[in-house]
């Protein structure tokens, strides 16, 4: 039976000293799953301008068993002189229609569980990546801060490929706790990729771990200019090793921690009131990129 | 818009890439400057694959034009859309049609891809090898294709109506009006239609009332045969209808599901005919007719489908009943007038159910209890003559698991079975005050023991043989005449499937299937077909089994992300029937009469098919050949004569938006056929060939033109050997609104020519068609 995900959206107003309204959302659905919340986009600063903006598909497993990766987004890598940034292009987009939507029609869309919640900033000036991870089921965000990763590259130079017309040599490296093989195209000779696979000696169109629960495909290149921004979102910061902790806790305590949340989920069932409320002993599928 | 273009310049250095590594801004300025890359735009996903699911996203296929699902569906590639509405994929009947995962139509799903809005459909999803018992599941596939359609989430949850009306003129006053309510929840679906119109548009595919009355009645007028060509050419037609469809979903497990049909229909034919019968090796026998008929039918069907679907039980329940009552009037030659009347009731229920056992098997258990009544009369007042018939049959059926176990990859059944059935035809015939009766009552009962076994390998490879094998008993009384026998039943049904990779799939089912001649084919007293045709059994000849072996082998190919489907199939079907009709002509009565001699027929078939679905301007191209040959054995007055049809289709379709503004359908068929009696040519081949082309133009946001062509031609005689048909249609948005102003058949084309020839019995006819019509109208949704 296919998951289906019914957004029921309940809207309350309720008073407060700002007289600014909030908003509750109920999200009503047939089998438990984290959902990210919208985040406004009315309110961001412009950091730089990108000379090319790579986009990549990005696919990965939903479920342990799920060998043909059935979850699929749309990534962009933009980059910039000053930054580099790597956002989930679908939710970006999701989000600023959203935002425009709430204020006419109070209407949204939910966020379809394939849309990946972290985005990168690479700080070209002191070497430093913001990685900022949307939480589900609220509108808060936790990021953290590190020095840019050097991973160490193998290059395997007899193993080429063809990506988006470009033809490409493969290099190795080690990292996160996983072995990846890329392909990058002398074409195009900067040292970036998708995600934190940067510093091979050109830019890299194909990533993939090597037990098939990741791949990246470049699919769409411009030269546009395009804004590389950073939106003014309520940011907590914490150290990596912290998230990462706190993210293996959210997953597998996933139904205590949406009730901490304090998001109202109720399941559809087929009893008398029709739904149920979520089971705190829900546990959601965990397999970080970097584990 | 999505587009894909070629790398028009490359620039590599190695002391540039060593400067970029070093994160130099001024190498980066360097090598940036230098960079001239032509853009790639991110394809939107058309088409995606996930095991044995392909999604086709309607939102890529979706032109300004296309109004309903089945406009989408003719877009996709692999898919196609017969002129019944019936659906194929990759060359495969589609077995069963969902809406959001719930089956609430049944076989009846064009008042589906008829009616849905096409802006509300998210997408469709096809289901290969769909096994819709849970307990089956990954372990044995369907053989067949299954269709979901998922819609968009703003088309859930609410009630969404639309209204179309036009009006219009031909001859007469002219009209075509429906009216749609539909729902979609989580737990209930409804889908609500009234139509009506008097310009073409068939109503009676969509609810599953009859097209075609003679054979089911055992006599009949003669109505002239419609040509293979667009209803809205030669359907003259005065139809309402209305069906009403719901679904409630108990729980996870249960569905009940309600279909109500009812239909009114009245249809006009008129032709100048000629049909040619061999009379002997030199000599043949021609009837020329001017046929004017008209006949109406009021039907009513009602369903009602039952499901329990879970991991332990399997139970189905459809009951099915419906009544009709055609009636008809017409004219031969101006002077031979004929009528009809007669009623039909139909209850039917089918029950099946699988279940675990202990053993690790799955048994199952099916139930079949079906009553037909019908009645019809034909008046022929000028010669004095009524031909009643009555027909009742009462059937029974069922099977059961007696043994079900299974072994990794082995399953083995062994059912045991039973069938019933009882017939009586009634005849009366009144000619010339001279009254004549007959009388023919059949029993039918047999028990038959099949064993079943299923070999499988995941989803690469399976092999399913069962055997029936069975005695029945059979008795007739007809009068005086009564006689019983025995025949031993035998038919046995393998299917082997066999997928080397996702791409590739070879199939081969063979069949034997096995039948006794209906009560009233036996009958010994004459009865009329039609006013010129009757048939009798006046050498008390006793049923006998008729046999069929069917074969088809097929491999297909497909590539998802490459949107390309292909396949082939090669089909035999051989037919042996234990009894013969050989005919005679008398006093210019075309009598058959039952011959004690068998006779057989031989179909061979290749059919090959071909999809392809292009980014490029969102366009598909499919081609689709067939060859084959048909061969049957005929009696004419106690001498056996072979006729022997070769024949030879092709077709080939193509779709395209070439731009915002313009979008482009063309369709071109050629057939070729040629006939043999008894291996002598039946003078040189008969060629047809059919194209149809339209566009579909936008000046501007709110205006859309539709010109379109259609175009026969065929070489059956010297004479009307073209008809093209021209049509077009404006449409102007207003607001929710869309006008109207359509035009079909702008050149007044009224005739058409068509023929058919097996061999034996030529046929050829000069068909009246509806002239040009001229429709003015409103379209609007309410949501």
């Amino acid at each position: 039976m296919k998951k289906t995900l019914l957004a029921l959206a309940s809207i309350m107003m309720l008073s407060c000293v700002d007289i600014s309204a909030q908003v509750t959302i109920t999200y009503a659905m047939d089998t438990p799953t984290f959902t990210l919340a919208h985040e406004d986009t009315d309110k961001a600063q412009t950091l730089d301008s990108s000379y090319l903006t790579i986009t990549y598909r990005f696919r990965y497993k939903a479920s342990e068993k799920d060998d043909s990766l059935s979850h699929d987004d749309l990534m962009d890598l933009q980059l910039g002189r000053k930054y580099n940034a790597f956002f989930s292009r679908n939710l970006r987009d999701l989000d600023i229609q959203n935002t425009k939507e709430l204020k006419t029609t109070m209407q949204f869309q939910t966020v379809p569980e394939n849309y990946v919640g972290f985005d990168l900033l690479v700080n070209h000036g002191d070497s430093t990546n913001i990685v900022t991870n949307r939480i589900p089921y609220t509108s808060q965000v936790i990021e953290y801060t590190e020095n840019t990763p050097t991973p160490v590259w193998t290059y395997v130079l007899e193993d080429t490929a063809t990506v988006m017309g470009y033809h490409c040599h493969a290099a190795k490296c080690n990292y996160g706790g996983r072995e990846w093989k890329v392909y990058y195209t002398n074409d195009i000779p900067l040292p970036y990729g998708p995600w934190k696979l940067n510093g091979v000696k050109a830019l890299v169109l194909k990533a993939e771990d090597s037990e098939h629960n990741f791949v990246f495909e470049a699919e769409g290149l411009t030269q546009k200019p395009q804004h590389i921004i950073r939106y003014d979102w309520n940011r907590k910061t914490m150290d990596k090793e912290d998230w990462k902790r706190f993210e293996r806790e959210m997953y597998q305590n996933a139904g205590a921690f949406v009730r901490n949340t304090g998001a109202r989920i109720i399941i559809m069932d087929n009893s008398e009131q029709g739904f149920h409320r979520l089971n705190e002993d829900w546990s959601q599928y965990y397999n970080p990129l970097e584990k | 818009m999505f587009k894909r273009f070629k790398i028009l310049f490359v620039f590599a250095s190695i002391a540039f890439m060593a400067m970029a590594q070093e994160g130099c801004p001024e190498s980066l300025d360097s090598i940036v400057s230098l960079l001239e890359l032509k853009e790639v735009i991110v394809s939107a996903k058309k088409i995606r694959q996930s095991g044995d699911t392909i999604s086709y996203s309607a939102a890529t296929y979706r032109g300004k034009n296309d109004k309903t699902l089945e406009d989408l569906l003719r877009k996709m590639p692999g898919i196609e859309v017969k002129p019944d509405g019936q659906i194929t994929y990759n060359g495969q009947w589609i077995n069963e049609f969902y809406i959001e995962g719930l089956d609430m139509l049944g076989g009846n799903y064009g008042v589906a891809t008829r009616n849905i809005d096409a802006n509300d459909i998210g997408s469709v999803q096809v289901l290969q090898n769909h096994q819709d018992v849970k307990l089956l599941q990954g372990v044995k596939s369907g053989n067949a294709p299954a269709m979901n359609i998922k819609l968009k989430q703003n088309a859930l949850g609410i009630w969404s109506s639309t209204f179309q009306a036009a009006i219009g003129t031909q001859t007469n006053i002219s009209w075509d009006a429906s009216a749609t309510l539909m729902n979609f929840l989580r737990k209930a679906q409804n889908i609500s239609v009234y139509k009506t119109n008097d310009i073409g548009n068939d109503l009676r595919q969509d609810i599953g009332a009859p097209k075609t009355f003679n054979s089911s009645y055992g006599t009949g007028m003669l109505f002239p045969d419609s040509p293979n060509l667009n209803d809205i050419y030669t359907y003259r037609n005065n139809s309402h209808s209305l069906s009403v469809n719901q679904l409630f979903k108990l729980n996870e497990d249960k569905t009940l599901a309600f279909n109500l049909n009812y239909l009114f229909d009245k249809e006009k034919r008129e032709a100048t005919e000629q049909t040619t019968y061999l009379a002997d090796s030199i000599s043949r026998f021609v009837v020329d007719e001017s046929n004017r008929a008209g006949m109406r039918q009021q039907f009513i069907g009602a369903h009602a489908v039952y499901k329990l679907n879970g991991k332990e039980r399997y139970i189905k329940n459809a009951f099915t009943a419906s009544a009709s009552f055609p009636r008809g009037d017409g004219y031969i030659n101006d002077l031979i007038r004929q009528r009809f009347s007669g009623h039909s009731f139909n209850i039917d229920d089918v029950l099946k159910i699988n279940y675990k056992k202990k053993q690790g098997g799955i048994g199952e258990a099916t139930l079949h209890v079906g009553y037909i009544d019908k009645y019809g009369i034909l008046r022929l007042a000028d010669r004095g003559m009524d031909q009643i018939i009555r027909q009742r049959n009462l059937n029974a059926g069922g099977a059961a698991s007696i043994i079900a176990f299974a072994v990794p990859h082995f399953m083995f059944n062994l059912n045991g079975g039973f069938d019933a059935q009882w017939q009586q035809a009634k005849t009366e015939l009144d000619l010339a005050e001279n009254l004549t009766a007959g009388n023919q009552r059949t029993w039918q009962a047999g028990t038959n023991i099949t064993p079943k076994f299923f070999l499988h390998y995941g989803q690469r490879f399976q092999w399913l043989i069962y055997v029936p094998v069975g005695f029945e008993y059979y008795t007739s009384t007809d009068g005086e005449w009564e006689y019983d026998k025995m025949f031993f039943s035998f038919k046995p049904y393998t299917n082997i499937t066999f997928k080397p990779s996702e791409r590739l799939s070879f199939s081969l089912t063979s069949t034997c299937e096995e039948s006794t001649p209906a009560a009233l084919s036996l009958m010994v007293q004459k009865r009329y077909i039609d006013y010129r045709t009757s048939i009798s059994n006046p050498n008390h000849l006793e049923a006998q089994i008729n046999r069929t072996v069917k074969t088809a082998l097929s491999a297909s190919y497909q590539s998802v992300l490459d949107m390309l489907f292909g396949g082939m199939t090669l089909t035999h079907a051989y037919s042996r029937n234990s009894l013969s009709n050989g005919y005679d002509v008398t006093d210019d009565i075309i009598e058959y009469i039952r011959l004690p001699y068998a006779t057989s027929g031989n179909i061979w078939q290749g059919d090959q098919t071909f999809s392809k679905g292009f980014f490029k301007w969102n366009s598909k191209i499919s081609e689709s050949f067939t060859i084959g040959t048909s061969q049957n054995e005929f009696y004419v007055d106690d001498a056996m004569y072979r006729g022997r049809s070769n024949y030879l289709r092709a077709k080939i379709s193509f779709n395209a938006s070439f731009a915002r503004w313009i979008a482009f359908e063309t369709s071109n068929e050629f057939s070729l056929s040629k006939t043999f009696t008894d291996g002598i040519s039946n003078g040189s081949a008969k060629h047809t060939f059919a194209n149809a082309t339209s566009f579909v133009i936008w000046p501007c946001k709110q205006l859309s033109l539709t010109p379109s062509v259609m175009y026969y031609y065929n070489d059956y005689s010297t004479s009307y050997r073209n008809n093209t048909f021209l049509n077009c249609n404006i449409e102007y948005s207003l607001g929710n609104a869309i006008l109207s102003l359509k035009c079909s058949n702008l050149l007044d084309s009224r005739i058409f020519r068509r023929y058919n020839d097996n061999g034996i019995i030529q046929y050829s006819s000069q068909y009246s068609l509806r002239g040009r019509t001229i429709m003015l109208g409103i379209r609007f949704n309410i949501k």
